[in-house]
């Protein structure tokens, strides 16, 4: 098992390198790029919770604790999401090195009704945006399909309101932290425009998938 | 491309929308009976039951004694304490004590009481001492009067009427079709997480409860509480809320009618109220 360790990392070494080696005139390829990516809303629902924000006046979301006999019966009649989605731009320093930054949104959104009479009685939204540099290393580039890593780390910004229709309530929240994102693997392929997909762990998510615009400043 | 770009779009706006359902209008209703019905199913399958059990142990020659400890306390050693007190064991850990005072309990005005050591261990049970006394009084053509000894916390009572039909088999009461009347009231402490939110205080929620007609029992392997008919009415009440009413009729086995601020629905299932035929 460790010579095969051993060996496939000879080998990995062996083709990245010849890719890296061989001799072309990437600084004629497009030096821009920009990329739109959807991601999976695993890590932020985790974190956030799919009824993390339940209105503390609208609280009964387990009635087997007999407080939550009395206050409002509610249900959470509609639940919204824009999974996390983010804009990037990166340019080309080198041919395997790219640097650039990225904003993405990721939303949560909920109506609250009566059980009873089925009216309205709460809406909440729950916004995160996240800002960050980011640094791409492209250790693997064909015609068109590239292979690269990557590393970003940057601000978050939370945003919630709760609105109240019946108590007219409006309880905003907000909060900021450091993010980050580590890319294990990604793929981009294609040309001028491109799809990519990228697997990693972070802030943002597992996997994100998108496409992108490849361009030049004489395009 | 751009088809592909169309198509990723599409499943995420879909999949990023989903919608819960309404439920059942009563399931509040619902919820408090069967906090009611857990509690009563505890003292009934945890105190009263192994005290008839106790009963017929007593009596019995070695080898029907074999047979109830392997039947209803296969989990248990029966000790005798003392010359009128018993003791069923959990590894060396007193599960609960009964104490006969010297009486059968089929004997008319004998009193039984029994201690439950692990009456507190409920995640959601009334308010009792942390050791659950329950006292059961022979009343005579085989009625018992069920008594929750709740002399630290007076919130939670019981005045039970245990009526049995037969009592044939002198063990198990779920073997035998009885009725369970009477009222009583249970005080049910507050959460902990209450206590966080918004300070704490020892005020429990109550539920006042009377049985308007008699909880029938039907007859069944001798483990488990079986209702068939019955009808419970109780009111919840807390500091600063307004109370609440709610009917339960057992209007067959498994069939609940639960009547919640007006609207009645019907469940399948109550408490802790085990599946089984």
């Amino acid at each position: 098992m460790k010579r095969l360790s051993i060996l496939i990392c000879i080998v990995c070494v062996v083709f990245v390198s010849k890719a890296q080696t061989t001799e072309d005139t990437w600084k004629q390829h497009s030096r821009h790029e920009l990329t739109l990516g959807f991601s999976d809303p695993l890590l932020q629902s985790f974190l956030y919770g799919v009824h993390w924000n339940w209105p503390s006046f609208l609280w009964q979301n387990d009635i087997s604790i007999p407080e939550n006999w009395f206050t409002k019966d509610c249900y959470a009649d509609r639940y919204g999401m824009v999974p996390p989605i983010t804009l990037s731009y990166r340019y080309r320093l080198a041919k395997w090195f790219w640097i650039g930054g990225s904003v993405s949104y990721y939303g949560v959104y909920h109506t609250y009704r009566d059980r009873f009479s089925n009216e309205v009685v709460a809406r909440t939204n729950m916004n995160l945006i996240n800002i960050s540099p980011t640094l791409h290393f492209s250790w693997l580039n064909r015609k068109y399909v590239s292979l690269y890593s990557g590393l970003s780390g940057g601000y978050s910004y939370y945003f919630s309101k709760i609105y109240s229709t019946q108590e007219e309530k409006i309880l905003p929240l907000a909060q900021s932290y450091w993010n980050f994102q580590v890319t294990a693997i990604g793929i981009k392929a294609g040309k001028k425009w491109f799809g990519f997909a990228e697997a990693g762990i972070g802030t943002q998510s597992f996997i994100t998938a998108g496409f992108g615009y490849r361009f030049n400043e004489n395009d | 491309m751009k088809k592909y770009i169309f198509v990723i779009l599409t499943i995420i706006l879909i999949s990023g929308c989903t919608r819960e359902e309404r439920g059942q209008l009563t399931q509040r209703g619902h919820e408090i009976c069967s906090a009611w019905n857990t509690a009563v199913d505890a003292i009934l399958t945890d105190d009263v039951n192994p005290a008839f059990v106790l009963n017929a142990w007593i009596i019995s020659d070695e080898a029907e004694r074999y047979i109830i400890e392997d039947r209803y306390f296969p989990q248990y050693k029966i000790r005798q304490v003392d010359a009128t007190t018993y003791g069923l064991y959990k590894g060396a850990e007193p599960y609960s004590t009964i104490n006969t005072h010297g009486t059968h309990i089929t004997d008319e005005g004998a009193v039984w009481t029994v201690t439950n050591h692990f009456g507190y261990s409920y995640a959601i049970f009334p308010i009792v001492e942390e050791d659950r006394t329950v006292s059961i009084t022979n009343l005579g053509n085989d009625q018992w009067a069920i008594a929750l000894d709740s002399a630290g916390f007076p919130q939670s009572v019981t005045h039970w009427t245990l009526s049995l039909e037969r009592f044939t088999n002198h063990c198990s009461i779920f073997a035998e079709n009885f009725t369970l009347s009477g009222d009583g009231a249970f005080a049910f402490p507050v959460d902990s997480y209450w206590e966080m939110q918004y300070g704490s205080t020892d005020e429990p929620v109550m539920q006042h409860y009377t049985l308007e007609r008699p909880m029938q029992n039907d007859a069944n392997d001798g483990n488990k509480l079986k209702w068939e008919d019955g009808k419970l009415s109780l009111t919840v009440s807390h500091s600063g809320y307004e109370s609440v009413d709610v009917v339960m009729e057992v209007l067959a086995y498994f069939h609940y009618g639960i009547t919640y601020r007006g609207v009645t629905e019907v469940w399948d299932r109550i408490g802790d109220t085990v599946y089984y035929e």
